[in-house]
């Protein structure tokens, strides 16, 4: 005899009792889509947070001279900066460049003292690398003529008693290694995600810094946003081999801690859909007792007419992979289908979350997956689904038919 | 009272049926506090890492320091204040500080950097310097010429143990301060903030260099258990004079309350996803439970039993059945959550490596505040209630001649 007369048994009996289907379907559907959404959920939030810090901060990739990467002192420049510029910008892996000259000194207000680093920026190429300057609280960023503005963080303008037009003195190195210093005006005041950089993080034109370094040439970081952030790693390498004297660093590379949050959270998001998986399992092995518990007296009469064990137990076993295999697609298609209407109007969790806004990050969160991810969850489920019901399948095997028929 | 016999019986009449009702109540318990107690433990490892690690549980400041963190802003190390600080049990331990910020340099290069003199047998308890110390020595005086210097720090100055460096400073209302200690020992910090811009003295040593004999910038508590930090603080106020201030970890580092804050969020979703899961599991169960007595409900009906009164006693099967389910819920969960604080789950590998070097434990440890059991069992006692409706609406629509007919 073959397994087939079995299968279509089982088959039936899925239909017969629709309700009982049903609920072991839906806590299939529930179960899969609870897994990807809440998957695709976090993915979207760590990505998001991972942007941000981006586009705050790091850029995508960053050069420096080897020597300045060891010491940061302002004779490390790199020179021919102009050409290297020039060269990226005809890149068509560059979406938007920047040259910055950065050296650390001590910002000194009446009040206070505290060691910062400068930063000597075009306004207007930095602003398509770095969104800091939409963090701006009060003033501008560069906007007016004047000479020697700055722009500070809030953390150091309370700490230094700064305000817009205060004067502010930075003491630091210039190009040949002797004390120089300078008198700023405060033109804008940025408050980021970050108090620690917010404290320790001023921006001044490069012209003046560099008129104060002495080279006004100087150029101690390039940094780009290219259009694919995925290449960052190869374009850095690339960049690196044409250039032996640089430092060609990706986002990766300088935020190690990045890094692992991107690459971690494969492995977090698999633990989150096993922690599912896991609670699924014992709503669908209770579920399926209480249904061979139901059908007693069915079981039991199969088992009197001559139906073997294994028969039985591959009955059950079958009715669970039939029922399984309905809801772990619908159960995808569902959370498919919310992804995708959510990856574009976005999850407001302000209400749960009221810290995210301090926090710099968005309380509206745009769900997002890999396509792959889908299929892997489906396999997933449905292992799942058909390890659960090994026990119930077993329970229905112990039933004596005798009494199982008798009972009411 | 009949009914309530009825109930009772019912329970125990057909004991598997009960049982596996009550496992997918205890179940849905365990699983959502499991989660949310480790949730809470990763905020509380989040708040001990950087709190009960560098800045301590709470500070007694000027009144103008918190505002203005500056040296002008000292206050004077009252002896009677510390020694009833010290008699406190809520409290672990007091550690008096002066904090300022000077240019420290070696031979060639000079760097800002933290300058922080320390009581050397009190910071043990803090920062634990002893313990960070990678070569030289930890201070044995509060008096003594020397130094400690950060590991990041001593590399870009290049010095080595032994080695002279100068801190150059302005101290206490402007006077100068400047200084040449040699180095008596290299400590490695695990936040890279703090491993690049590190300078340790023995207190008196930096009230000397700063001008500021007896005063320090502030008094850091560290309290035993670290719950107890709004108690200690509403207790402490009151004792003080009106040029001190008390502030606990709250008010001193907003950004980790936010970050915590942050996370929650993500947190709450999670555990909402769970509840459906587990939610929809125990309604299996009672859905496929009415199904298997349909007769038995039928026949009831059949010989006249009001359908209110039947109503009434599968209410009381349902209540008594999660209640038990969600005590039982507790019990089981208490040993899971005790057996993951004693063995916390621990990462491996890169990952582990990535969060050491940020100076942070590698493995999240459960927590075990009674608090997070008791919700969570609440909370599935009352969607387990929610769920106990179906059955009520079921007997409603019950036809007696079709049930028995099954």
């Amino acid at each position: 005899m073959s397994i087939w007369p079995i299968i279509r048994l089982s088959w039936k009996n899925i239909w017969r009792n629709k309700t009982r289907s049903a609920v072991v379907i839906i806590a299939v559907i529930l179960g899969t889509w609870a897994g990807t959404f809440m998957a695709a959920f976090m993915n979207g939030m760590v990505q998001q947070q991972i942007e941000t810090q981006l586009d705050n901060y790091i850029a995508h990739i960053q050069i420096h001279t080897k020597k300045y990467q060891e010491d940061e002192l302002p004779k490390f420049y790199i020179h021919s900066a102009d050409s290297l510029l020039k060269d990226l910008q005809s890149k068509p892996f560059v979406s938007s460049i920047t040259a910055r000259s950065v050296i650390t000194g001590l910002a000194s207000s009446s009040a206070s003292t505290f060691g910062v680093t400068i930063t000597g920026v075009y306004p207007e190429t930095e602003k398509t690398v770095s969104e800091l300057y939409t963090t701006i609280k009060e003033g501008n960023y560069f906007e007016g003529n004047a000479r020697n503005q700055i722009v500070i963080g809030e953390k150091l303008a309370t700490r230094l008693k700064l305000r817009l037009r205060s004067k502010i003195v930075l003491n630091f190195q210039d190009v040949n290694g002797t004390i120089s210093a300078g008198a700023f005006r405060v033109a804008g005041i940025y408050k980021s995600t970050n108090t620690s950089y917010d404290e320790s993080h001023v921006y001044v034109r490069i012209e003046d810094l560099n008129r104060l370094i002495g080279n006004p040439d100087a150029v101690h970081e390039v940094a780009m946003k290219i259009n694919n952030i995925e290449q960052a790693d190869t374009l850095a390498a690339q960049i690196g081999n044409l250039n032996p004297t640089l430092s060609v660093e990706s986002w990766g590379d300088i935020s190690t801690t990045l890094r692992y949050a991107s690459a971690n959270m494969d492995t977090y998001l698999y633990i989150i859909m096993v922690i599912i998986l896991i609670a699924l399992t014992f709503g669908i092995i209770n579920t399926m007792l209480m249904a061979v518990l139901e059908r007693q007296q069915e079981i039991g009469m199969l088992m009197a007419i001559g139906v073997n064990k294994a028969r039985t137990f591959s009955m059950i076993l079958s009715e669970t992979f039939f029922l399984a295999i309905f809801g772990a697609p619908i159960g995808l298609f569902l959370a498919w289908i919310g992804i995708h209407i959510l990856s574009s109007s976005g999850v407001d969790v302000s209400a749960f979350a009221a810290g995210l806004e301090e926090y710099g990050y968005s309380s509206v969160i745009y769900p997002i997956l890999e396509a792959d991810y889908y299929l892997n969850v489906g396999i997933l489920i449905i292992i799942t689904t058909l390890v659960a019901a090994i026990y119930p399948s077993y329970k229905a095997l112990k039933l004596n038919p005798v009494e199982a028929i008798r009972k009411i | 009272m009949l009914y309530l016999k009825l109930a009772w019986r019912n329970i125990w009449r057909n004991k598997r049926r009960t049982l596996i009702t009550m496992i997918s109540v205890i179940m849905a318990v365990l699983f959502s506090s499991l989660m949310a107690s480790m949730q809470q433990g990763q905020y509380d490892q989040m708040i001990n890492n950087s709190v009960g690690s560098f800045s301590g549980h709470i500070q007694i400041q000027g009144s103008k320091y918190f505002d203005d963190p500056i040296l002008d802003n000292s206050i004077e190390v009252d002896s009677t204040l510390i020694t009833n600080l010290k008699k406190n049990p809520l409290l672990l331990e007091v550690i008096p500080r002066i904090e300022s910020y000077g240019l420290i340099g070696g031979d060639e290069k000079t760097k800002a950097g933290m300058v922080l003199g320390i009581d050397f047998k009190a910071e043990r308890t803090l920062s634990k310097p002893n313990e960070k110390i990678i070569s030289g020595e930890y201070f044995t005086s509060n008096s003594e010429n020397t130094l400690l210097i950060s590991e990041g720090l001593a590399s870009y100055l290049e010095v080595a143990v032994g080695d002279s460096v100068v801190i150059l400073s302005s101290g206490y209302h402007g006077v100068s301060a400047s200084g040449i200690f040699p180095v008596k020992g290299i400590m490695k910090f695990g936040i890279p903030e703090l491993n690049k811009a590190m300078v340790y003295l023995p207190l008196e040593t930096a009230q000397k260099l700063y001008g500021a004999n007896n005063l320090v910038t502030y008094i850091s508590l560290l309290a035993n258990n670290p719950k107890d930090v709004n108690e200690i603080v509403s207790e402490i106020e009151p004792t003080l004079g009106k040029d001190y201030r008390i502030y606990g970890w709250q008010t001193l580092m907003p950004e980790l309350i936010q970050a915590i804050q942050a996370d929650r969020g993500s947190g709450y979703i999670i555990l909402l996803v769970l509840y459906i899961i587990v939610g929809f599991g125990i309604f299996g169960t009672v859905l496929m439970m009415i199904a298997e007595r349909r007769y038995e409900f039928g026949v009831l009906i059949a010989i006249g039993t009001s359908r209110m009164r039947l109503t009434s006693m599968i209410i009381m099967e349902m209540l008594s059945i999660t209640i038990f389910g969600t005590l039982g819920g507790i019990i089981i969960s208490l040993p899971a959550i005790f057996y993951f604080n004693i063995n916390p789950l621990r990462f491996s590998g890169d990952i582990a490596a990535s969060i050491e070097e940020y100076g942070m434990e590698p493995f999240i440890r459960f927590s075990t505040d009674p608090e997070i059991l008791f919700i969570q069992a609440g909370i599935i006692l009352v969607i387990s209630l929610v769920i106990s409706i179906y059955p009520i609406v079921h007997m409603r629509k019950l036809k007696a001649v079709e049930a028995m007919r099954h």
